[in-house]
């Protein structure tokens, strides 16, 4: 992680300032940005300037460093210049100083297009468990989210979602229409890693029948076990505590031995008394 | 040993003994013999220094406090503009937002270490519901801490465990550990592979003050940590008070 950083901001100093006003440490946010539109091939611009060309439905970029602030946002379709048609216009959207956050293209729950930002939860994660976040980003009705077949997230609607933290494993995920057993997405095994942020996005249009999960993981929050408890006998220690004690047994007794016998030859060879 | 002195000329009369001279001679013998009956039957001085309350050092960077999958670029777009407003070479990397598995080098089955005489099963392993490593019940087997780092890993540590000692059971294989020597060789056997490593280090540390952030890093240098316990036991809590922590680095 160290390194990462450093080569992250040893590039930003390469680079045209136009862009970039404040020093690249400063209060940065972590912006991923996820394309869950059906059937459109975009370009993304922040503030009139190109940030993604040929960006393709269901794809996620990776992290970028972006300076905090607000931001213009404007998606068209590939190659259809800075001043083409909006396909999504987004003004003033805040990214905030330090946050992690997924910039999503998506559709509301009425098929129009648009740009949501979610902050990313990034706090550490008990030992032996994953988080698990659901975000409703499809063109459809409130629905269940279920792990296992038991419902895990209720009544989510666009453009919200839920978390939980779990015991990690591979769970079989799928979506239902609220309060149904009308499956709408889904069964999909997914792998809750220890540690990690697994987030889910349901994306696509109920109507069009192209409804679909999109997966973005973010790791680094395990934390250690609280200690290794490696031994309830106490055999070991008696064992040790034994032979300690047949030790002193054996120390004492030789040195008696030896004086004694010191002692009494000594008397013998002077022939005292 | 006595002998009897002789007294050459002009000597005769000074030569008796005092009781205080013959009570030093014992005294003498008594503390040659009980040094050398001490000396004879002290424990083994192999084992590196005895608890002194100091943490685990661990050369392990510590562990990111950002998340990252994967890494983060710099944010510049339009850098260089062109006249189309296209976005220069330093675009973002775009993948599928699907999960992927990467390839991942087996699970540890095996610990032997030669010298010692040890060869013992290794089993995956968690956390127990107090939040603290979960060892197999038999000090026969290792756990083996499943969520961190394997053996073959390039970054972080591998952790293994057993216990000491167990109700019914007695005193577990694992208990030698605290003979080893720097350079002394681990063997981890995973499916068909496998691995050695050289002690580097064996200490015995107080379990209040052990590091285990450090001990269960998973980036930094790759590296194998091999735990029991020691120390004094609690017998109301059934526990000991120290951890013996084995580290070793991979040999090429």
């Amino acid at each position: 992680m160290k390194s990462l950083r450093i080569v992250a901001a040893t590039t930003l100093a390469l680079a045209p300032a136009a862009f970039l006003a404040a020093p690249a440490h400063a209060a940065d946010a972590t912006v991923s940005i996820l394309h869950a539109v059906p059937g459109a091939t975009v370009d993304v611009y922040a503030n009139g300037k190109a940030l993604l060309t040929d960006f393709k439905p269901g794809t996620l970029t990776d992290p970028l460093m972006l300076p905090e602030g607000t931001y213009d946002l404007k998606v068209t379709q590939a190659g259809a210049g800075a001043g083409g048609a909006a396909v999504i216009e987004a003004n003033d959207v805040k990214v905030p100083g330090g946050a992690n956050v997924t910039v999503v293209a998506h559709l509301s729950e009425a098929g129009k297009p648009v740009l949501t930002p979610f902050v990313n939860d990034t706090s550490k994660i008990d030992a032996g468990k994953a988080r698990i976040t659901v975000r409703h980003t499809a063109a459809a009705p409130a629905v269940d989210v279920r792990a296992n077949g038991t419902v895990a997230f209720k009544n989510l609607t666009n453009p919200n979602e839920a978390k939980a933290d779990l015991p990690a494993g591979t769970i079989s995920a799928d979506v239902v229409l609220a309060g149904t057993d009308t499956v709408a997405i889904g069964p999909a095994d997914l792998d809750l890693k220890e540690g990690s942020n697994t987030i889910v996005y349901a994306w696509g249009s109920a109507a069009d029948k192209n409804l679909k999960l999109a997966v973005q993981t973010l790791s680094g929050m395990h934390s250690a076990p609280g200690g290794v408890p490696a031994g309830a006998g106490g055999q070991a220690a008696a064992a040790r505590g034994s032979s300690e004690v047949a030790r002193y047994a054996a120390v004492i007794g030789a040195a008696a031995a030896a004086g004694g016998l010191v002692l009494v030859s000594r008397r013998r060879a002077t022939g005292v008394r | 040993m006595n002998r009897t002195v002789d007294p050459g000329p002009g000597r005769s009369r000074a030569r008796a003994s005092s009781p205080s001279r013959g009570v030093a001679a014992a005294l003498a013998a008594a503390l040659l013999a009980g040094v050398g009956v001490a000396w004879l039957t002290r424990a083994s001085d192999t084992a590196l220094p005895a608890a002194s309350g100091a943490g685990v050092t661990s050369t392990a960077a510590p562990a990111a406090g950002a998340p990252t999958t994967p890494a983060p670029q710099p944010g510049s777009p339009g850098s260089p503009a062109g006249t189309d407003g296209s976005a220069g070479p330093s675009q973002p990397g775009v993948r599928p937002a699907t999960q992927q598995a990467g390839p991942t080098a087996a699970a540890p089955d095996r610990l032997t270490i030669r010298r010692l005489g040890i060869d013992m099963r290794v089993v995956p392993v968690g956390v127990a519901r107090d939040g603290e490593m979960a060892l197999p019940e038999t000090p026969a087997q290792v756990g083996w801490y499943r969520y961190g780092p394997r053996p073959g890993d390039d970054a972080g540590s591998t952790v293994l465990a057993a216990h000491l000692d167990m109700p019914g059971y007695g005193i577990g294989p694992i208990a030698a550990v605290e003979e080893l020597r720097t350079g002394d060789v681990i063997t981890v056997r995973s499916g068909e592979v496998s691995r050695r490593y050289a002690v580097t280090s064996v200490s015995q540390v107080r379990k209040t003050t052990l590091d285990l952030a450090a001990l269960f890093a998973r980036d930094g240098p790759a590296l194998l940590h091999v735990l029991t316990c020691g120390g004094d036991f609690d017998r109301e809590q059934r526990r000991y008070d120290e951890n013996v922590v084995v580290t070793a680095e991979p040999l090429a």
